[in-house]
């Protein structure tokens, strides 16, 4: 493969590119005024503090501040360059300012491949998307120049045979046979990245560019279009990042998420990328990349470290935009690119759930950080901000645990008038609770100002009545810094946690994951418990101590010990809806509306019941196309292995057989046509029997249908395998569930 | 009463039939019946799949959908072209 890469196009010196200058300014003055405010912030907060600094005590929370400002002071002045440069008219230096519109129109296109990574994804909303964005591409006139792929890394049988069946009936509907391909792995090694390697290997040297799609993303053909012709004209870009926002959201909570990312999204995208310019970071989708040397650099060994730090690498993301940088290559990040979207968690359980994976994908890339060589100090600063944005919990946490005990030695312990032994003047410790008050408030402002800054681009930008009128507006900025505020303590508590698993790696499980879109109260109180117990406990201890402490306590107190009905509440999809038919919370795309997200509403596999293993073994047409899509041809031993496991599936029932055992004749052609024709030769009180009878019995009439359009089966008993989650649930799968997302 | 071993068969047969797509008309179901008929009476063991075997030599299921499955399923993936990856150092 060196030979490969040797053989790539060497772009251009680095230094010598236009863009770098500008970016090395903006880079200097963004850390000056980082630096600058927190030095002023962290004096402020010595001249509050009873000794000035003068205890270890003292010191550490003086550090933790100063680390934990710095973070916010980076978002605010990233909000606020993005908010300067959108009044401007955009970042003269993005690379779609590099090119006028119709220079780019006339760009021509190149083989590309569509791949959207599937690991035990809802069905019917991935695949529905991907079917959106086809007929997109289709509106375009440019289909001809893009396939598809569905690289699917799911192991329950049920799952994957549904994929199939439902990726048939698209190929039909859509009319895109020889276009839209399905391919499933059977081994999975290294997760997502694994995944698309696999691809690469197979097929990579077929295409120019490869864009990346996650199960829950959508993307338009004017983009996707866009971005080929953009990658034509931009030889040395190796990976063009489009900034996604949410869309779809039902929840209370989703909705939030949708709201904050459409209003503040733009500002924090357009900052974040005229500051990083040519060597942004790649969020794993919503993405095009040239395959040429993301094939030749973007491999990724397994870490040799230990712990942690040994084996795949779970967020690979950043990596692969770091080691493109490393040859040489541009990572762009492009916030004009408009028309890319994504799906919120529905709820608080459920973003916490993935958030875990995310912290051990992060925590990884602190070995990545110090160990890796040549990488670029721009991708190291990007490898840093993830870290740090689940490593900003822990220190947290740090901060108020260290205020407790500070508050507790001045209560409780004697005054200490002589802490240096040398000194000739007493200390008189103080606390200056206005001059806390006033460092709080500023604080505060770092954080709550780009909120406001959103609503001033959406009144200069006259998208006012795009998320409903001012009024709205302002009503719903309210309701989401009120959901922001209630939520920050919890998810600071469970981040702190996920980095300790991850640091430790270990896994410290307290509850039941929540899977359903809404939560449910005792899976909130199980979830949440601990957090209660820890901020109640919190909560009385300050109000013993001091009472001026407990009414600081409260604003992280009170959401700890009320994150159930929290947890509850956003996850109503009722109440996520009722706040949209009264305008709260809206966004652009709800009101006006637009082709993509018909194209999602109309999706072609909307209602329709795709068949597990069960139906794919006693449904005639489904077993028909289950065959014909299985492996055959198997000889000895293996034979033998699938002969023994048809015989037992047959005479036990499939419930007596493995996900992996099921998984194994489900893909033999073979197989599944003895299965097919002892099912229905089965005797009634058979397991199978039994099965085929109460189908019978529940579908009485026939139902007219085509090849692939198989007519919606009502089963019962059919229907007892659990509903499809993102991560299974039944305990024989393997821990795969870093795949999602990363 | 529960249902004798010819009812069993029929039953099945026919949902076979309408499952795999052919309507069940008239002159389907005599054929079906027909066809049991006489696997009853050539004592077979196997009456559902001697039934079904007599519907397709006597030509009852021809053109059926079921059959035109594997003809008409898309392409899963397009031919390998094999190449490598490269894997960055530390």
């Amino acid at each position: 493969m060196r030979r490969a890469a040797e053989a790539l196009p060497v772009p251009g010196n680095l230094i010598r590119r236009r863009w770098y200058m500008a970016a090395l300014l903006r880079r200097s003055a963004l850390t000056l005024l980082v630096v600058g405010q927190t030095a002023l912030a962290t004096w402020f907060m010595l001249t509050v503090l009873p000794y000035r600094g003068g205890n270890a005590l003292e010191i550490a929370m003086l550090v933790l501040f100063a680390l934990l400002f710095a973070w916010i002071s980076f978002g605010f002045w990233i909000a606020l360059i993005g908010f300067f440069l959108r009044r401007l008219g955009g970042d003269r230096h993005s690379l779609l300012r590099q090119q006028d519109a119709a220079e780019l129109a006339q760009t021509p296109l190149a083989r590309t491949a569509i791949v959207m990574p599937v690991y035990h994804e809802p069905i019917e909303r991935s695949l529905g998307g991907l079917s959106a964005v086809y007929q997109s591409l289709e509106r375009t006139g440019q289909l001809e120049h893009f396939d598809f792929f569905i690289l699917s890394d799911s192991r329950d049988p049920d799952v994957w045979l549904q994929e199939q069946a439902a990726w048939a009936q698209l190929v039909r509907k859509l009319g895109a046979a020889g276009r839209l391909f399905y391919r499933r792995r059977q081994v999975n090694l290294n997760y997502k990245s694994g995944n698309v390697a696999d691809f690469l290997r197979r097929w990579g040297a077929d295409y120019q560019y490869m864009a990346v799609l996650d199960a829950d993303s959508l993307m338009g053909g004017d983009t996707l279009v866009r971005m080929v012709q953009l990658m034509q004209r931009h030889p040395a870009v190796g990976l063009l990042q489009t900034s996604p926002e949410l869309l779809n959201g039902r929840s209370l909570f989703a909705r939030v998420q949708q709201f904050s990312s459409q209003l503040y999204g733009p500002l924090f995208s357009t900052g974040l990328a005229a500051v990083q310019l040519g060597e942004a970071a790649f969020w794993g989708h919503n993405a095009i990349l040239r395959i040429q040397p993301f094939m030749a650099h973007c491999g990724l060994r397994k870490l040799p470290g230990w712990g942690l730090f040994r084996g795949p690498i779970m967020s690979h993301d950043f990596v692969e935009a770091a080691y493109l940088g490393r040859a040489g290559h541009e990572v762009w990040l492009e916030p004009g690119l408009r028309d890319s979207w994504e799906e919120s968690p529905p709820s608080l359980v459920d973003e916490l759930t993935r958030d875990r994976r995310w912290v051990k994908g992060n925590m990884q890339h602190l070995w990545l950080l110090l160990r890796s060589r040549k990488l670029r100090l721009a991708h190291r600063m990007a490898l840093l901000n993830g870290i740090m944005s689940y490593l900003a919990s822990p220190l947290w946490l740090m901060f108020l645990i260290l205020t407790t005990i500070a508050t507790t030695q001045q209560v409780l312990w004697p005054i200490n008038y002589f802490p240096d032994p040398y000194q000739l003047h007493p200390v008189w410790p103080q606390w200056q609770p206005l001059r806390a008050a006033a460092l709080v408030m500023s604080t505060l402002a770092l954080l709550f100002i780009p909120k406001f800054l959103g609503l001033a681009d959406a009144a200069l930008t006259r998208r006012l009545p795009a998320f409903g009128g001012f009024p709205r507006l302002f009503g719903s900025i309210w309701l989401e810094i009120l959901v922001s505020a209630l939520l920050a303590p919890i998810r600071m508590l469970s981040h702190s946690r996920y980095v300790i698993e991850a640091l430790l790696n270990i896994s410290l499980r307290w509850a039941g994951q929540n899977r359903t879109s809404e939560t449910g109260w005792v899976d909130a109180f199980v979830h949440h418990a601990p957090g209660s117990l820890i901020g109640l406990g919190w909560a009385a201890f300050a109000l013993w101590l001091k009472p001026m402490f407990f009414y600081w306590s409260l604003p992280v107190a009170v959401p700890l010990i009320l994150a159930a009905p929290i947890s509850v509440i956003l996850s109503k999809v009722q109440l996520g809806q009722w706040l949209k038919q009264r305008g709260w919370l809206v966004t652009a795309e709800e009101l006006k509306g637009s082709l993509l997200l018909d194209g999602l509403s109309t999706n072609p596999l909307t209602g329709q019941r795709l068949p597990g293993f069960r139906e794919s073994v006693i449904h005639p047409q489904h077993n028909a196309l289950q065959v014909t899509m299985a492996r055959s041809g198997r000889h000895g031993r293996r034979r033998k292995r699938l002969a023994a496991l048809c015989q037992r599936c047959v005479q036990l029932g499939p419930q007596d057989l493995t996900t992996s055992e099921l998984s194994l004749l489900a893909q033999d052609a073979e197989s599944l046509q003895q299965l097919h024709q002892a099912a229905w030769r089965a005797r009634p009180r058979s397991p199978w029997g039994r099965l085929l009878g109460q189908q019978i019995v529940r579908q009485p009439t026939p139902e007219p249908g085509s090849a692939f359009a198989v007519a919606p089966l009502r089963p019962a008993m059919l229907n007892q395998h659990p509903p499809v989650t993102r991560t299974p649930s039944d305990g024989r799968l393997p821990d795969y569930s870093e795949y999602a997302d990363q | 009463m529960r249902a004798t071993r010819t009812e069993q068969a029929l039953r099945r047969i026919l949902a076979w039939l309408s499952w795999a797509g052919w309507e069940l008309t008239p002159p389907l179901e005599q054929a079906a019946l027909q066809a049991l008929a006489e696997a009853v009476a050539a004592g077979e063991v196997d009456l559902f799949g001697a039934s079904l075997q007599r519907l397709r030599r006597g030509g009852a299921l021809n053109g059926a959908e079921v059959d035109r499955i594997a003809d008409n399923c898309p392409v899963l993936t397009p031919p390998i072209r094999r190449s490598s990856i490269g894997y960055g150092r530390y």
